[in-house]
């Protein structure tokens, strides 16, 4: 339901992109390792040397669904940056829209990522509703892309979110 | 050891593809936050998630699709490339529950080169409760 029409403001950013913000790690075994505990994943392509060294890659990789992971910010010393990554970083100017709620997300990975490789991303507004009601309240749903880039800026995958921006009703 | 080799042309539409069953335990919920660095309260704090609402800490989303890559890669072995993995929640996966990734071949075809399936996946808890709906594209192998 539309209870309003976008902002000129709002409808401004549409196609905005964000400055490139740089994960804190290099890509690297550990945390890969740790992830594959985490699920339980026995891919050797991600954590047998050996097996790993014979592939088409000729080295362990990270596991495809890990990529956001390598640009989620350090938790100390504290960065001013928020919370979560991506539509934030856009900093649009929502009002009382306190809550974000992901709604729904798509990955796609592009070229493999090797330990040693330093990702950084960016983000674009691709779209944003008018102000709608649902059960959970009222807000708006807001599209962005992160495009995550290696250290030769080649890019290496996306992620598209919907986010729903709300606030409880009144 | 020998891994697993899916190959294009062994695979049928509709065929199902094998779940796999983790347990949400504490155990669990202390690795997701140290593996993802997604330490948001909800994640792991029992107060903070029953103040927003929760039975019990609800896991990153990062996990989800870390189980389905690893569901999805289970299957076709180490030579299949997820190339697309599209994720819609639910329901919340929280502490205590139970979750079993899996699903079917929706489409295999020939793209560019490429020999690929598209898959339908679910996220269902132990109660039937389908938390995520997903699809994804993978790229496998071909005898050719």
């Amino acid at each position: 339901m539309t209870t309003s029409e976008l902002s000129p403001e709002l409808q401004n950013y549409i196609g905005r992109v964000s400055g490139f913000v740089e994960g804190p790690d290099e890509v690297n075994r550990a945390m890969i390792r740790h992830w594959c505990e985490m699920v339980e994943d026995a891919n050797p392509l991600y954590t047998d040397e050996g097996y790993a060294a014979e592939s088409e890659y000729g080295s362990v990789i990270s596991p495809p669904a890990m990529l956001s992971t390598w640009v989620y910010p350090r938790w100390w010393p504290p960065v001013d940056m928020p919370a979560d990554i991506g539509p934030t970083q856009l900093d649009l100017p929502l009002g009382d829209l306190p809550i974000p709620a992901v709604i729904s997300w798509t990955e796609e990975y592009l070229l493999p990522v090797r330990p040693g490789d330093r990702i950084h991303y960016n983000t674009r507004l691709d779209s944003i509703s008018t102000l709608k009601k649902t059960r959970l309240g009222v807000g708006h749903f807001i599209t962005t892309t992160n495009y995550y880039y290696n250290q030769r800026d080649e890019l290496v995958g996306t992620t598209q979110y919907v986010l729903y921006r709300y606030r409880l009703k009144e | 050891m020998t891994h697993r080799r899916l190959y294009w042309e062994d695979v049928a539409e509709g065929e199902v593809i094998p779940s796999v069953t983790l347990e949400i335990n504490r155990n669990r919920i202390v690795m997701i936050v140290s593996a993802t660095r997604d330490i948001f309260p909800l994640h792991h704090d029992p107060e903070f998630a029953q103040a927003a609402g929760y039975r019990a800490p609800a896991v990153a989303t990062a996990f989800l699709q870390g189980l389905l890559g690893r569901c999805l890669t289970d299957w076709t072995g180490p030579a299949g490339k997820v190339r697309k993995l599209g994720l819609r929640l639910n329901a919340p996966t929280l502490a205590g529950d139970t979750v079993s990734a899996g699903g079917k071949v929706s489409r295999k075809y020939v793209d560019n080169g490429d020999h690929k399936i598209d898959c339908e996946l679910e996220l269902i808890k132990q109660d039937g409760v389908i938390a995520v709906d997903a699809e994804a594209t993978v790229v496998v192998p071909s005898r050719d």
